[in-house]
């Protein structure tokens, strides 16, 4: 009898110690896995486009840090806005960090924006700004890219006839497309400037 | 005769003279009532038009504009000279998207101000009919169902719109 209960005491404590093991691992494993997901850039990627109606890939043209900003050249509110804050940052920027940023402008509105206004568009903020348009279908794959989007109405009761909704937010991608920041509604030159420094 | 004559011209320069007093004071009247009309709205916040650019055919416009009487007032925008067209619009956001959407009128209460600022309310000016200079007025006209007034909108150039720390609560209006 005696032998009997000493003989059954280590198999609980070594199943036990063998369950703890076990669960340690697959936490460490789990949460391991989770920090892992997060610190991924999943959002971005590689996109084409249209520049001065030349077929321009970002991974040809892109550079350390890279503004994006999704609009259209005949909002008169916040897309000229957001350009216009944007320029007043890069103002502020030395040689080196001119030199590793651009600001790329993409016109979602491919029927009546095309791609030799929407350059001469962005440039009037910065020489340096890269306005893009294209196909329907290039500018729908480079929108979801970085889940934003875009919705075009019909506004019979205005002159322009339509008006197009769209995210206001500047996407800071680095050099192969991937989100590093994001600035939703971008009001301040000095909010840009800080994300632009904390990036670049 | 000539007596006559000059007596008839004697008496004709008193009797032109009470015309044209008339037709002064006519005159003064109707620019005192005009005068008096126009004060329903007064702009008092800093309103200007952003120099249209190359690439688009549109621009937008901001400042603020108070009702400056005693009653509730409609406030509905005309034309805008050197455009072919001007609405009112607002910016919302909407689904996570910034909207425009058009406003035929708005209806301020006494004091009330209507405030046009850049993501908000504006006025959108399309296709100018000619090259502007920073500093330029455009007359905006406006009008509620009474009168119709005008507004001078200054142009100017896109740049420094840090718009947090743009001052614009001096009074700059330019009220015709």
């Amino acid at each position: 009898m005696t032998a009997k209960t000493t003989t059954a005491k280590p198999k609980w404590s070594t199943f036990f110690i063998a369950l703890f093991a076990a669960l340690f691992v697959f936490s460490a494993l789990f949460f391991g896995f989770v920090s892992y997901v997060q610190n991924q850039n999943t959002v971005g990627g590689d996109f084409e486009l249209t520049y001065k109606d030349e077929p321009w890939k970002f991974s040809d043209h892109s550079k350390k840090l890279n503004l994006f900003y999704i609009g259209y050249a005949k909002c008169p509110d916040v897309c000229p806005m957001s350009l216009s804050v944007a320029s007043d940052a890069f103002k502020e920027l030395n040689a080196r960090q001119k030199k590793n940023i651009q600001l790329i402008f993409l016109s979602v509105d491919h029927e009546n924006d095309n791609p030799e206004e929407v350059a001469k568009y962005a440039q009037q903020f910065n020489p340096e700004f890269v306005g893009l348009s294209g196909s329907k279908e290039q500018i729908d794959q480079a929108v979801s890219l970085f889940h934003a989007s875009y919705l075009l109405e019909k506004t019979p009761d205005t002159y322009l006839g339509y008006s197009i909704s769209h995210t206001d937010r500047f996407f800071f991608l680095n050099s192969k497309g991937r989100v590093e920041a994001m600035i939703a509604n971008p009001r301040s030159k000095d909010e840009v400037l800080n994300v632009i420094k904390e990036t670049l | 005769m000539k007596m006559k004559l000059i007596f008839v011209a004697l008496l004709c320069v008193p009797m032109l003279s009470v015309q044209a007093q008339k037709i002064s004071g006519k005159k003064e009247r109707s620019a005192k009532s005009s005068k008096a009309e126009k004060e329903i709205f007064k702009v008092v916040k800093e309103a200007f038009v952003y120099n249209p650019i190359q690439g688009t055919t549109v621009t937008a416009g901001y400042g603020s504009i108070q009702n400056t009487s005693k009653a509730e007032q409609e406030l509905q925008i005309v034309q805008a000279a050197g455009f072919k067209v001007v609405e009112m619009h607002e910016t919302v956001l909407k689904d996570g998207m910034m909207k425009m959407q058009k406003i035929n009128s708005v209806k301020l209460k006494p004091n009330e101000i209507f405030e046009m600022k850049a993501g908000g309310n504006h006025i959108m000016l399309y296709e100018p009919e000619k090259k502007f200079k920073a500093g330029e007025l455009v007359t905006v006209t406006f009008k509620s169902p009474s009168q119709s007034f005008n507004f001078d909108f200054k142009i100017k150039d896109r740049e420094s719109v840090d718009t947090k720390k743009k001052s614009s609560q001096e009074d700059h209006s330019h009220h015709h």
